[in-house]
């Protein structure tokens, strides 16, 4: 069959008009809903009434909303550093010839098959429990009797505990990005550099580092859309500190379960409007910062 | 020529793909054609329901609809079990045109979501009903209920109560008998002295969780201010500056102090505090509703015996024992219905609040809503204190209504409880929403 342009538009086509109707046209729409006074997602259009940057001047005044993007902020730059550092560290000890690489890669992704519900309840109920938690247990054991003590669920260390289990979570996808970069260069590049008398380091920093920039560009790209979509684990760990912008979206939109005072989607689209703009930018920052190397394989 | 047919069956096969999402959500809208086979209520309808499939209430609702469908078969009801998210997505539904006729939900969300949507009821509730015994239907249901539909919409009855729930102290009378606690505290000091009791033996007071925390402070400043004035604490900063929330907040933090707190309040995540109350025994007293003997039925123990008591009067209160939480679920009638559903649907909520009332009670440890029906075991003390209460208030306590400020009101008063600040701190931190 040739491949002409009327063939071309034939295969995309269902796929062209659903991504217009499905991703692009409900965009669109939120983004009108932000400067309207809308009761419910699907009032109809003549029953919504203007308020300009209304929305937006309450949404940036509401101190809930200014401490879930506080809150959103640390999680982005600090889970992401650590979830990013780990990541790398596995991806490299993992493309060496160790025993069981299979294993130990299938190991640390599989928290990632998990739904993100059940490893936070897991993480909840069952680690971080003050009176018969993994964490109690073992540091009993081990006899560090401050450690044991640390009430990982109150409010001063609930942040951290949602961290943890979050990184938990993330290392085995970032991992295997990585790999697969790594794999993707070819061995005759780490030859000719044993050839030349280059060390294990050196390979490292001359070769590895710099033909897997564009990986970092992508896994920091991902990283930042995924982290502002941030529910369950928040929904989970409930409290203050552990509040997300997507979660006060939630909120506003649907209440909670006696409240339900004056639904505004038209707010809840200002905050989402809000969290795209700020994955748009950052995501255009981090790929223009980190150009890839093109190479050859 | 080859090429050509195979372009022929693609585009017939983008033309049907397209085309399927116009035909399949179709029959949504249509109206079926029920024969008329003269045995009086004819209807198809749809319900939609809080309730999630394995809960013993949706499990009671579909025996009563198949035992109505046999008295009434021109009648079929077809369930649509949502969870407790029914309340917002029945009003998108009904929104998009999807044929919902009936629904439940808590009587405050049917009040704030709901108001468009649904038919006045009042004309039904006066009128007799096979299974009421020649009385109207009204003189069935438990009047408090009835009267909160009366008081959230203006003196009309827009739904028929079922599943009731009352928001008081519960505890464990075991604990209280050992202590030497001969009757429930009714004023603060009592309570104290209570409290003290219980210490001294050796027991844990009282315990919360994070789902419940406002609980307490929010019963308490409620007793000292009034509801009215109580609910502006939720939507209002400036209502923080009363000193008498201060005063509510000192006597939470007293409590603290005396050490009458569970010492994991801080960082007991739901249900953390009710089932360490089951489990180990040893705590005393935790605010809840009348579903708490029910949600921890599988792990409490054969022996434990359940008492519960209205949160006592306050120094310079304004609300007595009289007044208490409580809410019930509610089941609404579409007002798009025609003449024959809306009387079909009634007819099967009737059959629902009177035949299989006592299955609630029996089968899943819940409040029936008939006056004719015998309470559970557990909850024949809720049952006295459900009867004393005439004012209401809110369910859970106004506290937890706001949207912007219940997170951080929950939060503030865990650390309230759990010793970490001080009452004025409390209050600067709740009401910084």
């Amino acid at each position: 069959m040739k491949l002409s342009k009327g063939n071309i538009f034939l295969f995309m086509g269902p796929a062209v008009i659903l991504v217009l109707a499905v991703f692009l046209y409900p965009v669109f729409r939120t983004t009108a809903m932000s400067f309207f006074d809308v009761r419910e997602i699907i009032s109809p259009v003549h029953k919504w009434s203007f308020v300009g940057f209304g929305n937006y001047k309450l949404l940036y005044k509401t101190p809930l909303f200014i401490t879930s993007m506080k809150n959103i902020l640390k999680l982005w730059l600090y889970c992401g550093a650590i979830t990013m550092f780990l990541s790398f560290l596995f991806s490299i000890a993992l493309t060496t010839e160790i025993i069981g690489k299979k294993f130990f890669r299938a190991l640390v992704y599989l928290p990632n098959v998990v739904a993100s519900i059940a490893i936070g309840y897991m993480w909840l109920f069952y680690v971080f429990n003050n009176q018969f938690g993994l964490f109690k247990t073992l540091f009993s054991f081990l006899k560090l009797e401050s450690l044991a003590q640390v009430q990982w669920l109150s409010s001063n260390y609930i942040f951290y505990s949602m961290s943890i289990a979050f990184i938990f979570s993330n290392v085995g996808y970032y991992m295997m990005m990585f790999i697969a970069g790594i794999e993707k260069i070819s061995s005759d590049y780490y030859e000719a550099a044993k050839i030349e008398g280059a060390g294990v380091f050196q390979s490292f920093f001359k070769i590895t580092l710099p033909l897997i920039k564009g990986v970092f560009a992508t896994a920091a790209v991902l990283w930042t859309s995924r982290t502002m979509g941030f529910f369950a684990l928040a929904q989970v760990f409930t409290g203050i500190k552990t509040y997300t912008p997507m979660l006060y979206t939630y909120i506003v939109l649907f209440g909670t379960e006696f409240s339900s005072t004056a639904n505004n989607a038209g707010l809840a689209a200002s905050s989402a409007v809000t969290m795209t703009l700020i994955v748009i930018v950052v995501s255009t920052i981090i790929q223009t910062l980190i150009k890839d190397e093109n190479h050859e394989g | 020529m080859k090429s050509k047919l195979v372009r022929c069956m693609i585009l017939l096969g983008v033309i049907a793909l397209l085309a399927t999402p116009v035909f399949a959500g179709g029959s949504a809208e249509s109206k079926d054609v029920v024969a008329d086979d003269g045995s009086g209520l004819q209807a198809k309808l749809e319900y939609w329901s809080s309730w999630s499939a394995n809960e013993p209430q949706a499990l009671i609702l579909e025996d009563a609809a198949k035992d109505f469908n046999k008295l009434n078969p021109g009648v079929k009801i077809n369930f649509t079990f949502n969870g407790r998210d029914n309340r917002y997505l029945t009003a998108s539904a009904i929104q998009s045109g999807t044929k919902v006729d009936m629904m439940d939900a808590n009587a405050d969300n049917i009040s704030a979501l709901w108001r468009d949507y649904i038919a006045d009821l009042s004309p039904y509730f006066s009128k007799t009903y096979p299974t009421t015994n020649g009385k109207p239907f009204l003189e069935e249901l438990m009047p408090s209920m009835t009267k909160l539909s009366l008081a959230l919409f203006d003196d009309k009855y827009v739904f028929i109560p079922f599943v009731p729930q009352a928001f008081m102290i519960f505890c464990n009378k075991g604990i209280f008998e050992e202590a030497g606690v001969t009757s429930y505290p009714k004023t603060w000091d009592e309570f104290l002295g209570t409290c003290e009791q219980i210490k001294r033996a050796g027991y844990i007071p009282i315990t919360s969780d994070n789902a419940y925390n406002t609980s307490w402070f929010g019963y308490y400043v409620t007793r000292l201010i009034g509801d009215d004035e109580a609910s502006e604490l939720a939507t209002d900063p400036q209502a923080w500056k009363n000193p008498k929330v201060l005063e509510a907040a000192k006597a939470i933090e007293e409590l603290a102090r005396r050490g009458y707190y569970d010492p994991n309040i801080a960082s007991n995540t739901y249900p953390n505090g009710q089932q360490s109350m089951v489990i180990n025994e040893n705590i005393a007293m935790y605010i809840n509703g009348t579903w708490l003997p029910n949600e921890v039925a599988t792990t409490t123990p054969d022996g434990f015996k359940w008492g519960s008591f209205a949160f006592p009067t306050v120094p310079g209160g304004v609300d007595d024992q009289t007044a208490g939480a409580y809410s019930t679920y509610g089941i609404s009638v579409s007002n798009k219905t025609t003449e024959q559903e809306r009387e079909a649907a009634f007819a099967f909520a009737v059959h629902l609040t009177t035949k299989f009332d006592q299955a609630f009670a029996d089968d899943a440890n819940i409040v029936p809503v008939n006056v004719n029906s015998t309470w559970p075991e557990d909850l024949l003390e809720a049952r006295e204190v459900l009867f004393g209460y005439s004012t209401r208030y809110p369910a859970q306590t106004s506290l937890t209504k706001g949207a912007n400020s219940k997170q951080i009101i929950l939060d503030a008063a865990q650390k309230l409880m759990g010793g970490l600040i001080t009452a004025e701190e409390f209050v600067a931190q709740a009401s910084r929403f």
